[in-house]
This record gives structure tokens, C-alpha cells and sequence, in this order.
């Protein structure tokens, strides 16, 4: 699903302060994966989510998102695709404030073309599959911190995702609906989507399949 | 605020360009229908000491001047003038009209329209005939119609005169009038023979008759050659070009204004377009991090500065309007008309409008090419 080959990143190119992010990295996430990025702040694993989000370009190597090489892309192609093949969970939500839970969630299929009907009925799906369909009306600042980044996992999967990347997911919560996110992480990726956590919790790591560790631009054997 | 700024620049243009071209329409009013070539020339007081003759003293015109300027090959049609005041009457209605000795292509030069009967003609001259052409103004004080007049008798100060014809009314300033011909005027009303007043239309082409027609008749009238206020001369054409240049100058003035108001408005926009993609940078990160295309977002963005300057530019195109017919309104039937009809083309508004949307779009696409190029994560992480 995912295919990195020997990825290098630098930030400043050319400059005194240029900053080598990222060091060659080469990393295979398959279908249906459970993964967690673990390091240390500075380690390079925002810039290594970034790149696998197409949030970001790299310098060397090659990278292949459901066999497509993501190289080179201008800002309308890498639009698309991440609207077509990736969801995103970010730490502080990101949720649009002045748009209701609803208006959220459909947001991704908006952008997709999905005509107003169906693209409202798609979000209430999802938002009843998170617990949320009472809360589909309610501004984002009216609701609980779990109940904020459920609306924003509903978004990133509304439009069927092939990978769902999350950015230290949990960072904002507390313990207990730390907990509930991360069963609704593990009940999405039964369902078959490929999830990829950034963090740098333990027990967070834990609840995943597998962790790659990332060190100062290298990955980690564990 | 910013849209204040919009609708501010528009009214503004939108009241100026009413006001001038109101001012416009009333200088056009206060020229009459007279011809562009015609040339009016009356007598004054010298004011300066010539060959033993003192300084001031009233000038008259004589037959001599008149064959003078009649002879001049400039000169089109053309006839003396002499008025005075009378009691006039038809049966028993009457007022005091001013009568105006006139030769018959009088009516040529001042282009009067005859609405019944004819003019005068050259053998009511030659025969020093009591016929009368009276006007509409006239027509009113003797209460009745302009049909039932023709061929009656109206009594001039004691000297009964038989209406030929009427024709349209004077200038607005102008009272009652009756015209009789010139001859008929001199052998009643002055015996030495002198008047006061000459007009007359010059050929096509001619320019800068002032100075020519002076020195023509300075040296037979007695007057020092540098005493050119002595007689009055008024040019059509010279004070037309006058007025032309005079409101061309106001035009000029009121489309740096009508810029300056426009460019600011423009600024406002701009100010408040940049303004609210910083607040939206977030927005527009997330936007972009969830599958936004570029061109959606520079469409928002421009989108938004689009309905700020075209809600706001038509307010302001609305209260300009308003304001204008209101101005119209205060002044219609003002003694002496400076405005008159003030009114906006519609034209300069849609253009103006145009201009500010432009001003606005750009103002906009500016800021919205910042906005493609943030970086989504970046734009989120700014709080």
C-alpha cells in the first residue's frame, strides 16, 4: 500500500541552515495495517507524516501511495489525491468553527464533487457510526474534546480513505477518551483501512499491530 | 467598514457626475437657441479723454456705424436694434411690454420660431408699416390666443399697430415683447435718428471678430483706441468656447476626484481582503489538507472580495442616484437654473461599478495567491 524507497528530506536546502530531516528512509506498510510512527520531537517523524500526506514533498528517493509514484506533483494534483486516498486526524482536530458538526464531516466530499443530498446523508452516516448523530447540528465549540476528534475521524473517513493517517490523535485528550479513540481506530482498521499513528505515547503504541520507530532522520529497527 | 469605504467612493462619483452634468445642462439652458455664430454689439461709456473730448460720455450707434459692420465681409445676416417700454393692450388686457425695433432677418439671427402668421418683412421697413409681431409671453398678458390675434389691432403707448404674427417667447430672463420694424421704431420713438444695439450672425469660420469690429468703429465714434470697454461686443462662439473650456475643467476635476474616490475604496477592499485571509489561513490549511483544489480556494477568496465591492458598489450607486434626483428636486424651479436636471449616465455608473469590482478582484487575487501557497500544516498549526 504504502512503498518508500531510501526518502530524503531537507529543509533550508542550500542554505547555512540547512536541516537533513530525514536521512534515507525505506519503509513498506501493507494493506490493512495498523501502524504506529514513534520518536522523539525532532526525529522527523511530522516530516515523514507529511510526506506520506502528501502534505509535503521530499527530496530524494521514491514514494508509492496504492501504486502510484508521489513525486513531483503539482498543488492541484496533490489535492486530489489526498481527497481521494487519504484521511486525516490531527492532534488539535481541525475542525472548521464556524460550520457544524454536519457541515464538518461533509466537507472532504464537497470537495469531491459528491452532489448536497447524498454528501449530507454520507456525513450523518458516519457521524451516527461515531455516537454523534444527536450532536450533528452543534458547533465544534460546543462539544467535549472526544467528542471534537470523533467528528474529525468521521470526516477523514467519509470519502473511503485508503489510509487514515493521524497525528498524535490522542495528544489533546485525556486518558479514558484516549482510550475510546483508539477503539475507534482499532474497529476502522478492522473494517479494513490501513491506519498509521504518529505518536509518542507508549500505550498508545501499544493498541497498534506494529511500531516503527524514527531517530534523527533513521529508522529504528525494534 | 470596508464596505463604507466602497459605497463612499461610489456615491461620491455618483453625486459628482450628476452635479456636473446638471451644471452642464443649465449653462447649455441659459445660451437660448441662438446661433454659435451670432455677435451682439452695444454702446457703453468711454472712459477715457480722446481729441479734446472728456472722458465720459454716452455712446450711441448711427446709420454710419451700422453700414460700417453691415458691410463687413464676415458678416451674415444682420440688424439694428432699438427697445424701449410701453403700454401695450389688446381690447382691455395689456401689461407694459418692452418694444423692440427689429430689422426682418432679426429673426434669422435669433432664430425666433414663428408660431403664427409671419415675421417682419422688408416691406413693412421700407414702408415704416405699423405691424407688430408679438410673443408668446405677450400673448399671455393679452389673455387670449394666439389664432385670434393675428390681423387684430394691439394699442402701442397711443399708436395702434396690427399684429401679423406671433412668435416663441425671449430668453427666461426676458418679459413680454413686441417686435416692429426698426423704421417704424426710429420715426416714433427717435427722432435723432441713434440706437444702442446691433446684432447679427458672421459667416462660417470666422474667429476673433472682438478686436476687428473695435478698431472698425472706434475711429468714427470718437473713441481712444485703447478704450475697448466703450463698446460691448459678445460673441457666441467666444463664450460657448468659454463655457466648453470651463466645463471641461470641471469634468477633468471631477474625474481625478471620482479616481481618487475610486482608489480608495479599491485600497479599503484590499486592505480587508488581506485582512481576512490572514484570519482564514487556518481555515484555508484545513481546507486544503482535506482535498481543496487551489482554484477553490482562490475562488473563495476572490469570490469574497467580488460580493463586498458589488453589494456595497450598488448601495452606493443607489444612494448616489438618490441623492442626485434629490438635489434635482430642491432645485427645479429655482429663479436663475444653475442646475438643471442633474442626472447620472448610466453608462459612467456601470463603468464605475466595473472599475471598483476590478479594483476589488484584484485586490482580492492577491492575497487569495498568498493563501494557494500556504502550507496546509503550517496554516493549521497557527492558532
Amino acid at each position: 500500500m504504502l512503498h518508500l524507497e531510501n526518502i530524503h528530506k531537507t529543509y533550508n536546502l542550500g542554505t547555512p541552515n540547512a536541516l537533513h530531516v530525514l536521512k534515507g528512509i525505506s519503509l513498506d506498510i501493507h494493506e490493512g495495517e495498523f501502524v504506529s510512527i514513534m520518536g522523539a520531537s525532532g526525529s522527523g517523524k511530522s516530516t515523514l507524516l507529511n510526506i506520506l500526506g502528501i502534505l509535503d514533498n521530499y527530496d530524494e528517493g521514491n514514494y508509492y501511495l496504492s501504486g502510484r509514484l508521489i513525486k513531483d506533483l503539482n498543488e492541484t494534483q496533490g489535492a486530489r489525491l489526498r481527497n481521494e486516498l487519504i484521511g486525516f486526524v490531527f492532534q488539535s482536530f481541525n475542525l472548521l468553527n464556524f460550520k457544524n458538526a454536519l457541515e464538518n464531516v461533509a466537507l472532504p466530499l464537497y470537495y469531491k464533487g459528491v452532489p448536497r443530498k447524498q454528501r449530507y446523508m454520507l456525513a450523518m452516516e458516519q457521524l451516527e457510526r461515531m455516537g454523534l448523530k444527536d450532536w450533528a447540528h452543534h458547533l465544534p465549540n460546543e462539544m467535549s474534546g472526544g467528542q471534537k476528534q470523533r467528528v474529525a475521524i468521521a470526516r477523514a473517513i467519509v470519502a473511503q480513505p485508503k489510509v487514515l493517517l493521524a497525528d498524535e490523535p490522542t495528544g489533546a485528550l485525556d486518558s479514558k477518551t484516549t482510550v475510546e479513540v483508539m477503539d475507534v481506530f482499532r474497529q476502522l482498521n478492522a473494517e479494513g483501512i490501513t491506519t498509521i499513528i504518529v505518536t509518542h505515547e507508549q500505550s498508545v503504541a501499544d493498541t497498534t499491530q506494529r511500531i516503527i520507530r524514527i531517530k534523527d532522520g533513521n529508522l529504528v529497527n525494534s | 467598514m470596508t464596505g463604507f469605504a466602497v459605497v463612499w467612493g461610489i456615491f461620491i462619483l455618483v453625486v459628482l457626475l450628476g452635479v456636473s452634468n446638471g451644471l452642464e445642462n443649465g449653462m447649455q439652458a441659459n445660451y437660448g437657441n441662438r446661433l454659435s455664430n451670432s455677435v451682439d454689439i452695444w454702446t457703453r461709456w468711454t472712459d477715457m479723454a480722446y481729441k479734446g473730448l472728456p472722458r465720459w460720455r454716452y455712446l450711441r450707434f448711427t446709420d454710419r456705424e451700422a453700414t460700417l459692420v453691415q458691410q463687413m465681409p464676415e458678416v451674415e445676416y444682420f440688424s439694428r436694434v432699438a427697445s424701449n417700454y410701453r403700454q401695450t393692450t389688446f381690447r382691455t388686457e395689456g401689461d407694459e411690454m418692452e418694444i423692440i425695433g427689429v430689422e426682418p432677418d432679426f429673426q434669422r439671427i435669433y432664430r425666433k420660431q414663428i408660431l403664427q402668421g409671419r415675421f417682419l418683412d422688408p416691406i413693412d421697413m421700407a414702408e415704416h408699416k405699423k405691424v407688430a409681431v408679438v410673443d408668446e409671453r405677450a400673448i399671455k398678458a393679452f389673455s387670449c390666443e394666439a389664432e385670434e390675434i393675428v390681423g387684430q389691432y394691439v394699442t402701442v403707448g397711443d399708436v395702434l399697430f396690427r399684429v401679423v404674427g406671433v412668435c416663441e417667447q425671449g430668453e427666461k430672463w426676458d418679459g413680454a415683447i413686441v417686435y416692429i420694424p426698426f423704421a417704424t421704431h426710429q420715426a416714433l420713438y427717435s427722432t435723432d435718428k441713434k440706437f444702442e444695439k446691433m446684432s447679427m450672425t458672421l459667416h462660417a469660420g470666422t474667429h476673433d471678430i472682438k478686436k476687428r469690429i473695435f478698431s472698425l468703429l472706434a475711429p468714427p465714434m470718437q473713441i481712444h483706441p485703447e478704450d475697448t470697454e466703450a463698446i460691448g461686443i459678445w460673441s457666441q462662439e467666444e463664450s460657448a468656447e468659454q463655457n466648453q473650456q470651463a466645463m471641461a475643467a470641471i469634468r477633468l476635476f471631477i474625474i481625478i476626484l471620482g479616481l481618487c474616490t475610486l482608489i480608495s475604496g479599491g485600497v479599503g477592499v484590499s486592505n480587508i481582503m488581506l485582512v481576512s485571509v490572514r484570519e482564514r489561513t487556518r481555515e484555508l490549511g484545513i481546507r486544503k489538507a482535506l482535498g481543496a483544489p487551489p482554484a477553490t480556494i482562490m475562488q473563495s477568496v476572490v469570490g469574497e472580495a467580488l460580493a463586498i465591492t458589488l453589494t456595497f458598489g450598488v448601495i452606493g450607486v443607489l444612494l448616489g442616484m438618490g441623492v442626485v434626483a434629490l438635489i434635482g428636486q430642491l432645485t427645479q424651479g429655482a429663479e436663475n437654473q444653475i442646475l438643471l436636471n442633474p442626472s447620472v449616465n448610466l453608462a459612467v455608473v456601470a463603468i464605475a461599478t466595473t472599475i471598483i469590482v476590478f479594483i476589488g478582484v484584484v485586490a482580492g487575487a492577491i492575497p487569495a495567491l498568498r493563501a494557494m501557497k500556504i502550507k496546509p500544516i503550517e496554516a493549521m498549526r497557527e492558532k
